[in-house]
């Protein structure tokens, strides 16, 4: 695996996985869109999200989808923040998704695998 | 830091979207500082991190919309839900108000969706096969311009020459045994079956495939081919074979033929209607002026019907040159398919009645309206409380749309019921000759038709209603207590109530005149008396009975049939009154020019068997009738009153000489003069006709009539028992009275009158319940002012006259308005009238004394009420 950190490198998001990884990352709570990208770019190793303004569509539409619902609050230094948390929904999509993520991160290896060993 | 920022988005957050994007950048941009950046780096950093924030955040704004906007969708979904709840239970409040005004939505949508389900299935939906608007009728003309059906030679010559068709095809209609006990079993009864013979290509014109075995091999209609072949409709392969798959290729007798079953059509696909069973019609045994054919034809693609009839229209000139004797003069007529099947008079019968039916619904909204309209009076109070608690009038005009909505549900729901009803009782007592009545039912186009018309009465009935009682001055109506108001919802009601009036006189006079045309139909002097008279048609396949076996029968028959007792006469003929069947053909009269074609003119025959006329009752009014004597080759015709004025205007008919079939047919002498027979369609005059005796054109089928003298149903069976004794193998339908037929043939303009009738008389209930409901309403509010009168000395007669006065204005209006109304719309009605003319007078009076009548009854009751107010009470009730 590349552990690039340049733009021009960056993995291209297979579709779903921004939304799958918004999703997990919300299980840890309500939090502000700051905070979701500062958790995914450090545990992704600033592999995936690229472009950090790309978070926010992607949680409008699964706020659009009834996947995650959205209050207002105060963050930490005291300023007004959207924060987002898990609806049911949400929870119930997550898991299908990650059964889903799993079965296909299996087949895609095994593929790659056989090609070049 | 935030200075740095406002300059890149300067102002205050635009949005939510904004003031969120914000936070990020900014928080960002602070956090970078405290790494020890320059605040300008800092930023360009945050940004290049970030992205295009105006792109970004257009695009979160686009979805925080649609979210919204379904969010809100959502909402007013359940808002109605809520309305609608509230709606019901306001209904169930008050049951006499809500059963009434459902049961009136319920008649009007039921009655027109009924009646567009008839209609619908008879004019408006296509022809079941592939691309039918390219489907042809196909008659020939003939010189005098009549259409005429077609010979089997002349379509061969089209088929070969004409380039505008993809295809041209040919049928017959002929009753026909068939016996499917096969052989060896034998013994079984034979059915009478509507088979139809038809020519090569005829599936393949309509486009229909046999769903089991095949169509019929091209050698099949060549002479000499086998042509002992038959196609089963659906329904017959399930009635006579238990829809056995196995039964291609087996072998039933039909007509005494042993016949082979080449398929299966699929359900619904037999086409001409009632056909059960086809079979192939040869080339070869057909003379070219032996015009008896029924043809249809399509369109090649890319062709339009007056190109592919002026094509046709020159084949059909050139084959009249080549044959001048059978074709010359003769030309061709094209009529879309579905035209030609439903006939203009049905389409435009099915029109009026649907208009008609449109406006009963139109009253009977109005009607419900005016109802709301009260009912809304009685709610000023409601209104006022509602207002002064701040509910915007939008909301109280949806809240009451929503309870005019409930009524509309509620009226669709049961007005199913109602058309369910009305489909079957068209089906059961409506004219039989309607094609396609079989296929009404209430599918999907029905119940989309049903619904629109719930919701189009719906927003008819409530919106007036709704837009006057939102209406509230909260200040004045709480302190009037919620008594006094509504001069305007009386003013209102009173339109509607004249707009009721109108429209019943509309329908009233629409009534009167289909009444009327119908009474004058009854009355028509036929020429002849069905009455005693029982009728059967026999056919004698000749492939069974050769002509000379038919002519020893027609004698046998006969014979036999006098000698049953309470038979007072017997005769058989081809084709009976009222039998939908017609002959004609060309008659010369020596010392007559042809005409510039070289044609000469048409009359109808008939061919009888003596003793037609006495069973009949024509009179006899010149020369003799036919006798045992007139045999083959005898010369004797007998001619109508109308045929003698016509051919012989010199007024000597009798023992003069014509020749039938034109010039060249065999001479005959002119023997006897009978009355004229109106035989075929009431509404048309008798037609001009020639009668030849039955042993010179014994036709392969005759018709029994036999003249009863009082015991019918007896009789009827001993003549069934003796015919199926005398020609075993037949099949012997039901002997019914001749009545029947000319019944059937009455049975389209009795039942456009029933039905116009029984919506008039609707409409006529509405209106005066309409009348009635305001007049009572008005006394109520008037109870004061009526007990002040009385007490300062008022007469209760003229009370009731004061009272009534305010009804005959109404009525007045409307009836003025209704006449003005009728006289525009009765003229779409002429076409469809029987010597009425659409402004007959005494329709227009008998509309207007029956609704004025009815109308100011209505009114007066309510005045009686009023003369019997007791001024101590009325006054002291406050």
């Amino acid at each position: 695996m590349s552990h690039a950190t340049t733009a021009g490198d960056g993995l291209e998001l297979v579709r779903g996985t921004l939304d799958l990884l918004i999703l997990k990352t919300l299980t840890w709570g309500a939090l502000h869109g700051y905070a979701i990208t500062d958790s995914i770019r450090q545990r992704t190793e600033e592999a995936i999200l690229v472009e950090e303004g790309a978070l926010y569509p992607a949680l409008h539409r699964l706020e659009k989808r009834g996947w995650v619902d959205a209050e207002w609050g105060r963050s930490e230094n005291n300023r007004r923040a959207k924060y987002y948390k898990l609806t049911v929904e949400g929870r119930a999509r997550l898991q299908a998704q990650e059964a889903t993520w799993g079965r296909y991160t299996e087949a895609v290896a095994k593929i790659l695998g056989t090609v070049a060993p | 830091v935030r200075r740095t920022f406002r300059l890149l988005v300067p102002g205050a957050y635009r949005d939510e979207v904004d003031e969120e994007l914000r936070f990020h950048l900014e928080t960002r941009i602070d956090e970078l500082i405290a790494a020890g950046r320059e605040p300008t780096a800092a930023r360009r950093e945050a940004l290049r991190r970030f992205g295009d924030p105006g792109r970004i955040a257009r695009e979160c704004r686009s979805i925080a919309r649609t979210r919204e906007a379904a969010e809100r969708r959502a909402g007013l979904r359940h808002d109605l839900g809520q309305d609608l709840k509230w709606a019901l239970r306001r209904l169930r409040r008050e049951p006499g108000f809500a059963l009434a005004a459902v049961a009136i939505l319920a008649l009007g949508i039921g009655a027109s969706t009924g009646l567009f389900s008839v209609a619908d299935a008879v004019v408006f939906r296509p022809l079941p096969f592939t691309e039918p608007g390219r489907l042809v009728w196909i008659d020939e003309r003939t010189p005098e311009g009549d259409r005429f059906s077609v010979s089997l030679p002349n379509l061969l010559d089209w088929r070969r020459s004409a380039k505008s068709f993809a295809g041209i095809a040919g049928f017959q209609l002929r009753n026909a045994s068939l016996d499917v006990g096969l052989g060896a079993s034998g013994g079984s009864e034979p059915e009478k079956v509507l088979a139809a013979p038809v020519s090569a290509d005829f599936f393949s014109v309509l486009g229909v495939r046999p769903r089991l075995g095949g169509a019929f091999p091209p050698e099949a209609f060549t002479p000499g081919g086998d042509a002992d072949r038959a196609v089963l409709s659906d329904a017959l392969w399930r009635r006579g074979f238990g829809a056995d798959p196995a039964v291609v290729g087996t072998t039933v007798t039909l007509d005494g033929r042993p016949t082979v079953i080449a398929g299966v059509l699929p359900p619904g696909l037999g086409f001409p209607e009632g056909a059960e069973l086809w079979t192939p019609m040869q080339d070869g045994q057909w003379d070219r002026d032996d015009k008896e054919i029924a043809v249809i034809a399509r369109l090649a693609p890319g062709t339009s019907m007056p190109v592919a009839s002026a094509e046709l229209g020159a084949v059909a000139e050139r084959l009249g040159g080549l044959y001048p004797d059978a074709d010359r003069g003769w030309g061709v007529e094209l009529r879309p398919l579905q035209h030609a099947l439903v006939g203009p008079k049905v389409e435009r019968a099915l029109v009026v009645l649907l208009a008609a039916v449109g406006v009963l619904l139109l009253i009977a909204c109005v009607n419900v309206s005016s109802l709301l309209v009260a009912r809304g009076a009685a709610r000023t109070r409601e209104m006022a409380v509602r207002t002064s608690l701040g509910a915007p009038r939008s909301r109280l005009v949806r809240q009451l749309l929503v309870e005019a909505g409930a009524i509309g549900l509620l009226g669709g729901l049961a007005g199913l019921g109602v058309a369910w009803a009305a489909v079957e009782a068209v089906r059961l007592w409506g004219p039989a000759e309607v094609p396609r009545l079989a296929e009404a039912a209430l599918d999907a186009r029905v119940l989309a038709f049903a619904a629109a018309a719930a919701v189009a009465s719906s927003l008819v009935a409530g919106l007036l209603p709704a837009l006057r009682t939102s209406r509230t001055r909260p200040g004045e109506d709480l302190r009037a207590g919620g008594r006094t108001s509504s001069g305007g919802a009386a003013r209102l009601r009173g339109a509607l109530v004249v707009t009721q009036l109108a429209l019943a006189v509309t329908l009233l006079v629409g009534a009167g005149l289909t009444a009327r045309s119908y009474l004058r139909l009854l009355g028509v002097d036929l020429g002849f008396d069905p009455g005693d008279v029982v009728a059967v048609r026999i056919d004698l396949p000749e492939t069974q009975f050769p002509a000379e076996r038919r002519q020893a029968l027609a004698e046998e028959i006969r014979a036999r049939l006098l000698a049953l007792p309470g038979v007072t006469s017997a005769a058989a003929s081809v084709g009976a009154p009222y039998a939908g069947f017609y002959t004609a053909n060309e008659v010369a009269v020596p010392g007559r020019q042809p005409d510039a074609q070289g044609g000469y003119p048409i009359a109808q025959w008939r061919s009888v068997t003596p003793g037609y006329f006495e069973t009949l009752d024509v009179p006899l009014l010149q020369g003799r009738a036919f006798s045992g004597e007139d045999r083959e080759g005898g010369g004797a015709v007998v001619v109508s009153r109308s045929f003698a004025e016509q051919f012989f205007p010199e007024g000597d008919a009798l023992g003069r000489e014509l020749y039938f079939g034109g010039p060249d047919g065999s001479p005959r002498v002119v023997v006897g003069v009978v009355g004229d027979v109106r035989d075929a369609a009431l509404e048309e005059a008798a037609r001009p006709t020639l009668f030849l005796p039955y042993q010179q054109i014994p036709w392969v089928h005759q018709t029994w009539l036999v003249e009863t003298g009082g015991e019918r149903p007896a009789v009827a069976g001993a003549v069934r028992a003796e015919l199926a004794r005398l020609v075993p193998g037949v099949p012997v339908p039901e002997v019914r009275p001749l009545a029947a037929n000319l019944g059937q043939a009455r049975t389209s303009p009795r039942f456009q009158a029933l039905l116009m009738a029984a919506f008039a008389l609707a409409a006529v209930v509405l209106a005066a319940s309409g009348v009635y409901g305001l007049m009572a309403f008005a006394v109520a509010r008037r109870r004061r002012e009526i007990g002040i009168r009385m007490a300062l000395g008022a007469r209760p007669a003229a009370v009731v006259a004061m009272v009534a006065r305010q009804g005959a204005v109404l009525v007045a209006a409307g009836v003025a308005l209704g006449l003005a109304g009728s006289l525009a719309l009765a003229r779409s009605l002429a076409s469809l009238l029987y010597e009425t003319a659409p402004s007959e007078l005494a329709a227009y009076l008998a509309a207007v004394g029956l609704l004025a009548g009815v109308a100011l009854a209505a009114s007066w009751l309510p005045a009686r009420r009023a003369a019997a107010v007791d001024p101590t009470v009325a006054l002291t009730a406050e």
